[in-house]
């Protein structure tokens, strides 16, 4: 029994009925939110470890409900739809989801995708990496901090994952599939959306041009590649 | 013509007659001698010529020379003048006269120019003002043809509309105007005025040639005609621009509605498929209590739930597609790639079938979603494995023609009847050498082939019964290939 707390935001009342009574079943804590309204408020009681949030709600959307829910909170956000096209897979991870299921889906699989993003510490696979230097960029791995020209700059728990996980494979192509199973979970693999977006935002964040990538490359067609700047091959 | 015969005979008759009324009256008075007489004449003739006419004040002019001759230069009552002086007066009244008589016609026929001048631009301005654009193409024709009828006092005029390809009439004897006086007008901007009595002219907007005018009998110059086809055509350019712009708003209206109808029924569809979902999934993985029976049920639940779900997707998409509204998002990918990802994802769906794979080096990347032809491509793939016997291999083969990329997909299968082959891609078509095993609606080769059209390609089938069938995708290349 894993007790964690889970915020459902539909607006289908019959829907969260079954959800609530089918993830009690599995142990978690439910609680529900009607609209996006009534779930930002909810959010601030009761601090949710996890968020389903459905994209399609009258009032305030799904999309705009996630965007200011990642601003109050760290909590994973995986988004609810009945759309399937990756274009609307990206606008939801842009909007800061963590994840999308698109409706109807399997139970199991949903059970899967919670225990996914509720695995709070990720297997580090740097073990003899404590920081590195990029230009102005320092990276902390020990302290899961980025400082940019001194200042600090916030990474979301999978972009940190991402950049860790490149930096400990640096040099090599790293596929798609290998990168979402690591960083994701074994359940992911073809959801190659979730990375680019990620990539994106992390490039955002560390590359001096972000148009023009200098250390987080991609390997078009297979996966992406760090290149780490020699004066790093330091170790602890 | 007969009364304009009768007419001019009569204006010849006046111009004489005041011409020798004036004559005998000075003959009478004793203070004129035949030098004041000429002078008078001359006066008069110049009257005559602004008010009768030139041809008319040249006649009188002439029999007023003879009349001067006659009655007021010695010797009187004869033809004839003995005295030189009176010879230089004869020849100078002659000459003064009949200069007088041009001179004035002259002046006269610039005010009439003048005058037409005038009456045809405030006619045009007219014109301009009535050439309103109607509530659409064809309401704006007439309006403009029964318009230029109206005010140029055209009896018949029509016009050929080369967009429409229709021909509209105006005017009491509009239907005098055949088709064909229309039809064999070229278009540039040659006048046509030959033997019949209609008069073609071509009427063109900024955007181009937009059709043939043509005038019965018109009362008015080749350049009235012309300007009057101009602002025609510039009021025609005007509806047919509105018209395209309201077009395209409602295309814009009804596919904003489209994405709202679609939108909503697959949310109110699909939710309730996701509750039935999760309640049997959560049933299925808590076995206790549940007879195997029971368990069974349970299953059919949830696989007909999945059933109703691929269906659904099928009529989403099919919708989607159909109204233009599907969102496409293309990039540039070698074949290679996008064959080795479609089979990646179908995996299961390939039923342990060997796919030979044959891709010639230098196959040029194809411009294309990604995610929609791969779902095409597997749609062809699927139809492949299902239709041919198992352990049969499927062969996905590429080449390239004339600036396009041809992706085949073949199987060792039953084949296809010619009679079939040309509705497989027909929405909820159910091919009959199926049997009874296929599900769905029918539409995945139907969606396929939106699919491949909305790429700019084709899509057809070849079968040779017996031996099986082959896909064909044909896709433009793109621009950004290597050598």
């Amino acid at each position: 029994m894993s007790n964690e707390k889970i915020l459902i935001v539909d607006d289908d009342p019959q829907f969260r009925r079954t959800m609530r009574a089918a993830l009690h079943l599995r142990g978690f804590l439910v609680s529900e939110a009607e609209s996006g309204e009534v779930a930002l408020e909810r959010i601030r009681e009761e601090r949710p470890q996890l968020i389903l949030l459905d994209i399609n709600m009258q009032g305030l959307n799904g999309l705009e409900c996630c965007r200011e829910m990642r601003a109050a909170l760290d909590a994973p956000i995986i988004m609810i739809s009945v759309r399937d096209q990756p274009r609307d897979k990206i606008q939801a991870l842009n909007s800061g989801a963590d994840d999308y299921l698109t409706k109807p889906f399997h139970f199991e699989e949903l059970v899967a995708r919670l225990n996914a993003n509720l695995r709070r510490v990720p297997h580090s696979p740097l073990e003899d990496l404590q920081a590195m230097d990029l230009e102005e960029v320092h990276v902390d791995f020990l302290a899961r901090t980025v400082t940019v020209k001194d200042k600090n700059v916030q990474l979301t728990r999978k972009e940190f994952e991402l950049l860790s996980y490149l930096v400990a494979h640096a040099g090599q192509v790293v596929t798609h599939r290998k990168l979402l199973q690591a960083i994701w979970g074994p359940d992911y693999g073809d959801e190659a959306e979730y990375l680019r977006v990620c990539v994106n935002h992390l490039r955002k964040k560390i590359e001096p041009d972000p148009s023009n990538p200098k250390f987080l490359l991609t390997a078009v067609g297979m996966g992406y590649r760090f290149v780490l700047p020699p004066a790093n091959f330091m170790s602890a | 013509m007969r009364s304009l015969h009768l007419g001019r005979v009569r204006r010849f008759a006046v111009a004489i007659v005041v011409v020798l009324c004036a004559v005998e009256i000075t003959r009478r008075l004793p203070l004129f001698n035949h030098a004041t007489a000429a002078l008078v004449l001359v006066a008069l003739l110049e009257l005559l010529a602004i008010n009768v006419g030139y041809k008319e004040a040249l006649v009188a002019a002439f029999v007023g020379a003879a009349a001067l001759a006659y009655f007021l230069m010695p010797p009187y009552f004869r033809l004839e003048i003995v005295n030189p002086s009176d010879w230089l007066e004869f020849l100078v009244f002659l000459l003064v006269a009949i200069t007088a008589i041009r001179l004035s016609a002259q002046v006269q026929a610039a005010a009439e120019e003048a005058r037409k001048r005038a009456e045809e631009i405030s006619k045009l301005y007219k014109l301009g003002q009535q050439l309103g654009i109607g509530e659409n193409y064809l309401s704006t024709i007439e309006r403009g043809l029964s318009a230029i009828a109206s005010i140029f006092g055209v009896e018949g005029v029509a016009f050929h509309s080369f967009s429409t390809r229709e021909i509209t009439r105006a005017g009491r004897k509009g239907l005098l105007i055949t088709n064909a006086d229309l039809r064999d007008t070229p278009t540039d901007m040659v006048p046509r005025r030959e033997a019949g009595p209609v008069v073609c002219l071509p009427v063109s907007g900024s955007s181009g040639p937009l059709g043939t005018i043509g005038f019965l009998e018109p009362p008015a110059s080749v350049n009235l005609l012309e300007a009057i086809a101009g602002r025609f055509g510039t009021s025609l350019a005007l509806a047919a621009a509105q018209e395209q712009t309201a077009e395209m708003a409602a295309v814009r209206r009804s596919q904003e509605l489209g994405t709202v109808v679609l939108d909503s029924l697959a949310h109110e569809m699909k939710t309730p498929l996701a509750a039935i979902n999760v309640a049997v999934g959560s049933l299925l993985s808590k076995r206790e209590g549940i007879g195997p029976a029971h368990q069974g049920f349970l299953w059919v639940i949830q696989d007909e739930a999945n059933r109703l779900n691929k269906t659904l997707g099928e009529i989403l998409q099919m919708g989607h597609l159909e109204a233009g509204i599907l969102h496409f998002d293309p990039e540039t990918r070698a074949v290679e790639e996008i064959v080795a990802s479609t089979l990646e994802n179908m995996e299961t769906g390939l039923a342990g079938r060997h796919v030979e794979i044959h891709i010639p080096r230098g196959t040029p990347p194809i411009h294309a979603d990604l995610h929609l032809l791969k779902q095409a491509l597997a749609q062809l793939v699927d139809n492949a494995v299902k239709y041919s016997p198992s352990g049969s291999p499927v062969c996905i083969s590429a080449g390239q023609a004339n600036g396009h990329v041809t992706i085949d997909v073949a199987d060792r299968g039953i084949g296809i009847s010619d009679s079939e082959l040309e509705h497989v891609f027909e929405k909820y078509y159910r091919g009959k050498s199926a049997g009874n095993s296929p599900t769905g609606l029918g539409m995945g080769l139907a969606i396929a082939r939106q699919i491949v059209h909305a790429h700019g390609g084709e899509i057809w089938a070849t079968s040779s019964p017996g031996a099986g069938s082959v896909f064909h995708v044909s896709i433009p290349s793109s621009r950004e290939s290597g050598p």
